[in-house]
């Protein structure tokens, strides 16, 4: 139930997003609404999903981590906006073209508390080492496709997705890191 | 490492989970104590020791 639902929300992503379907402001508007429903899915959705009982520290990271991430969405959306309509220069065409980093930015010291707060050791020892994973998993992609590039096999890669791969094999070795303790 | 916590627990007749907010951990982190194959740190270990009033050793086997 919960990972259909997130299947149609991606889906619905992807038609919103890179599909194009709707064009125009109202596509900005169109991401941000999608963005909000996404996370508060995800957020209500998983607190159900772990009958487990979340301790204080997991509740912590995931109100820090949504709040960053609303800010990435609005720094994200004004600073396309701004590239796209009017003409920068100087350090202000700087600014405003690195300003969609500050919320990501911000999501490394989020993660960091949360391996500073969380009081259950074993709990860190599983995040540690799917860490160590998605890092391990970022590098190796990032290193194969820097030397594709290089011979021009392939274009230079989107180096600002290095960040969600991250997040994304992190998460994914938890589930497997998980299943060796059983 | 092989330890004697299920017993103890069953002593007591405390659940996984009765244990877990005893030692303020999650469930999962019993389980994988339980099975010996989460061998927990120095502090840890004292705390499970305080809680069964007994010594770590009488709780934990070390196998070597």
């Amino acid at each position: 139930m919960f990972w259909g639902g997130i299947v149609l929300l991606l889906a619905a992503g992807v038609l919103v997003g890179p599909m194009r379907l709707i064009s125009g402001p109202a596509r900005y508007v169109a991401v941000f609404i999608w963005f909000v429903l996404f996370l508060a899915f995800v957020y209500f959705g998983s607190s159900k999903l772990k009958s487990d009982g979340i301790g204080p520290a997991v509740k912590r990271y995931r109100r820090r981590l949504a709040v960053a991430m609303m800010a990435y969405c609005v720094t994200l959306l004004g600073s396309i906006a701004l590239l796209t309509n009017g003409d920068l220069s100087g350090p202000f065409l700087w600014i405003v073209a690195a300003a969609p980093a500050v919320p990501i930015l911000s999501v490394l010291a989020v993660m960091g508390l949360y391996l500073k707060e969380e009081p259950d050791e074993f709990e860190r020892a599983v995040h540690v080492e799917a860490m160590l994973w998605g890092l391990a998993l970022v590098l190796a992609v990032s290193t194969v496709w820097g030397f594709l590039s290089n011979a021009e096999v392939l274009p230079a890669p989107p180096l600002f997705l290095i960040f969600p791969l991250f997040c994304g094999s992190w998460g994914i070795s938890q589930a497997f890191i998980r299943r060796r303790y059983q | 490492m092989k330890n004697r916590l299920k017993v103890l627990r069953a002593e007591r007749d405390w659940s996984q989970a009765d244990l877990a907010e005893r030692l303020e951990v999650s469930r999962q982190t019993i389980n994988a104590l339980e099975t010996g194959k989460y061998d927990p740190s120095l502090p840890l270990a004292f705390k499970i020791a305080r809680l069964f009033a007994q010594p770590i050793e009488a709780i934990f086997q070390d196998e070597a």
